[in-house]
Parts: structure tokens; C-alpha cells; sequence
């Protein structure tokens, strides 16, 4: 309801209403994109997809679903990414400027390995594994059913586990 | 039940707890947003939305449901129509290749009563009875003892009826092409006691009219079930979206 009344409000003219929208959006943004694109990229494309979110928000025919709508949003913005593909720098290297360099070798990792599984468990892990988010949260936000996200949690993370099995033995 | 993969609850998965706090470095950081302000919402359409485009997607759906439902009766309604007109006039034209008993004037009642099983001629008459719309010849005598003749009785007390119902048959045909007439089907019916006279006449243009009424109800409901199916793609509905991801997976 309150998400509806923000939308209503951006409607209306007000413009810091969709900043309180962005902030309650943008780290599932920011999880879905990392799931299919370069981490260097995601950043820019958080904020594309929220302008485009801003300027597209009349064809939004439910205002208290902004959040499967933003997600939506994202998905195609990240599928557009890779039309247009184009040089990026490798993930571990930007993540060693933030981190130690084995940390970032392992996440980055980790996070290929989750990239590589199945589309429905790779945004789910992403978003309850590097966001943090819980699986009632995620349900909410990107209006899958909690049963389905608890269902992709589960078999994704057993995925996930054999991967990073077998990777580990074979290092 | 506790489920910490889930919900955080309960004791914690050793090696969940090791990727959240090595993927916990790619977390996104809270920034600053800015909408530039040379950039504005999209303006709505200008012209007013219909009905239906200001209706939900899930009635929408409904609606477009309904119309098809609405549709495939009519269909139903009309194609057993199509199939008997079809089917009488194949069996009148077989019935019009068989071999005709001799014929009398309509205005002259038959002298002699038919014998069972038999007609002017003597011959066995087929006994079928087939549907409504079709001749009907069935061997045995009338019950008031007057003779039968290519379905028709003669001397019938329903003879000026028939004989309005050959006019109204007459003014029927006229509107027709005389090329079509050859295509004419003369289809006679009688109910189960024998009383009621029914002359009823399809000609090939109304077979076509029908058949292609038939084509225009079904060509609609195709068109409003593809339009219904491209609402539904060009929506924003975003639960298509994850459905689609779980049913594939």
C-alpha cells in the first residue's frame, strides 16, 4: 500500500517520492543485474533502469506492483546489455581494488558459479546470498510466489554446493 | 520449522554463512539518486481509452474470454445447421436420382388408396426414416386411408395449406438467380403423426450465406483470442515473467 501511495505520489508530480522509491528498490535492482551482467556494468545499469522506471511509470497499470514491474525492467535492461555487448573489465580484477585479491578470486568464483546455474535459482541465490535479502522479502519485492522462491533457494543452493564442490577438489 | 537459507531463522549453514560474507563485499551500496530534471514522465495518451482499455488486465482477460465463449456457441449453434442442410441436400439429390413413381395433378385426389408396403406402381417403397429435414418415405398406409406419393398426400385437408406453402416456396425462389435453381433442395418433413406438412426449401446461396456466417464467427473469435493473447505479451504484467522461469525449471 505504501509503495502504491508512493507511485500515485510520482504520479502527481512529486519527485522525491520516487527517490523513496529507489531506495527501497534499487539493492534487488542491483542483485538482479549482478546475476546477468558484468559487475563493472551494474552500477550504470541500476540507474538506467530507474530512469527508465521514471519516465515509463504511466504504463505501470497496478501501482502497488512497482517492484515486479522495476524487476522487469531490469531483466530486459540487462538482455539489452548483452545485444550491445561490449569490453569489459574482468570481475575479479574491479573487486581486488576493493577487497583482497584472494577474496575477490574466491567471490568471484562463487558468483560465476551462481551466474552458470539455472536463470530462476541464479537471481533468487543472487539476491539472498550478496544482497542479503530473506526469502519472504524476495517474494515480496519481485512478485514470485514465496513457495517458488523458497523451491529455487533450496535447489539452487544444492546446485551450488556441487559446483563449489567440485571446483574446490579440483583447485 | 527453522530454515535458515530461507528466512535467516534457526541454526545457520556453515557454508551459507561463508558465501553470504564472501559475496557480502559485491552487496549494493546505498547512493544518492538524482533524477536529472530535463527528464520527465512519459505524457498518457491524449485520446480517451476505451472501455476495454481501461479495464484490468485480469478483466481484460475476461472479457476477451467471454466474447470467444459467446462466439464458440454461436458456432456450435450454427454448424449442426450448416451439416444438415448439407447433408439433406446431398440425400435429396440422391432421392431426386432414384426412380420417381408416376405422378398425378396436385388437384386431383388419388383414387386409391396406396396398398402396404406399396405405391402406384406396386413397388415396395423404401422404409426410411431419416432426420428431420430429409423426405420421408415409409411403407404402410395413412392413417385416414389416403394414398402417399413422394411424401406428399394427395387429397390431404391440409392441400390449401400446401398448396400457400408451394406460393410462399414460389416467392422464396424468386429472389434466386436462375442458374442456382438447378442447385435447388426441396426438402420435406412430417412429424411423427403424419398431420403436419412442412415445405421447406435451402437453395445453394443460403448453404453459402450460412457457411460463411459460419467463417465470419469463427474468424472473430480468432481475432479477439489473438487479441487477447497480444494484450497479454505487451503487458506489464511481471508475473509472466517469474512463472515462465519456475515452469521452465
Amino acid at each position: 500500500a505504501r509503495v502504491g501511495a508512493l507511485v500515485e505520489a510520482v504520479r502527481g508530480g512529486d519527485r522525491d517520492a520516487f527517490g523513496q522509491l529507489y531506495s527501497s528498490h534499487a539493492a534487488m535492482v542491483h542483485g538482479i543485474l549482478l546475476a546477468r551482467v558484468p559487475y563493472a556494468e551494474v552500477g550504470d545499469l541500476v540507474q538506467d533502469v530507474f530512469l527508465t522506471a521514471f519516465r515509463k511509470l504511466d504504463g505501470l497499470r497496478d501501482a502497488a506492483r512497482f517492484g515486479p514491474w522495476v524487476a522487469m525492467i531490469a531483466r530486459n535492461r540487462a538482455m539489452d546489455f548483452h545485444r550491445n555487448k561490449r569490453e569489459t573489465e574482468e570481475l575479479s580484477d574491479s573487486f581486488a581494488q576493493r577487497g583482497g585479491a584472494h577474496d575477490g578470486a574466491e567471490a568471484s568464483e562463487a558468483l560465476e558459479a551462481i551466474r552458470n546455474l539455472p536463470e530462476a535459482y541464479r537471481e533468487t541465490l543472487v539476491l539472498r546470498l550478496v544482497e542479503g535479502m530473506t526469502g519472504p522479502e524476495i517474494a515480496a519485492r519481485t512478485g514470485l510466489q514465496p513457495d517458488s522462491v523458497r523451491v529455487n533457494l533450496h535447489r539452487g543452493m544444492k546446485i551450488l554446493r556441487e559446483k563449489l564442490g567440485i571446483r574446490s577438489r579440483e583447485v | 520449522m527453522s530454515d535458515y537459507l530461507w528466512d535467516k531463522t534457526g541454526d545457520a549453514d556453515a557454508e551459507v554463512e561463508r558465501l553470504e560474507e564472501m559475496l557480502g563485499a559485491l552487496r549494493y551500496r546505498p547512493q544518492e539518486f538524482e533524477l536529472p530534471p530535463e527528464i520527465e514522465a512519459d505524457k498518457p495518451e491524449q485520446r480517451p481509452r476505451s472501455f476495454y482499455q481501461r479495464a484490468s488486465y485480469a478483466r481484460r482477460v475476461s472479457y476477451g474470454a467471454a466474447a470467444a465463449a459467446l462466439l464458440l456457441m454461436l458456432f456450435l449453434g450454427l454448424w449442426p445447421g450448416v451439416l444438415r442442410q448439407q447433408h439433406s441436400a446431398g440425400e435429396t439429390e440422391r432421392a431426386a436420382s432414384q426412380p420417381q413413381p408416376a405422378t398425378q395433378p396436385p388437384n386431383v385426389p388419388l383414387q386409391q388408396a396406396s396398398s402396404p408396403g406399396g405405391d402406384e406402381q406396386g413397388e415396395a417403397m423404401p422404409s426410411r426414416v431419416v432426420t428431420t429435414g430429409q423426405v420421408i418415405t415409409t411403407a404402410g398406409p395413412r392413417p385416414d386411408g389416403l394414398a402417399r406419393r413422394d411424401g406428399i398426400t394427395a387429397g390431404s385437408p391440409r392441400r390449401n395449406i400446401r398448396d400457400e406453402g408451394r406460393q410462399t416456396f414460389a416467392k422464396r425462389l424468386a429472389p434466386v438467380a436462375p442458374h442456382e435453381r438447378d442447385g435447388i433442395a426441396r426438402i420435406k418433413t412430417r412429424d411423427a403423426a403424419g398431420a403436419n406438412l412442412t415445405a421447406v426449401a435451402y437453395t445453394a446461396a443460403e448453404q453459402r450465406e450460412a457457411k460463411s456466417q459460419l467463417m465470419y464467427a469463427l474468424r472473430l473469435t480468432s481475432a479477439k483470442l489473438g487479441e487477447v493473447q497480444q494484450k497479454s505479451r505487451t503487458s506489464n504484467d511481471e508475473r509472466i515473467v517469474p512463472l515462465q522461469r519456475n515452469i521452465t525449471r
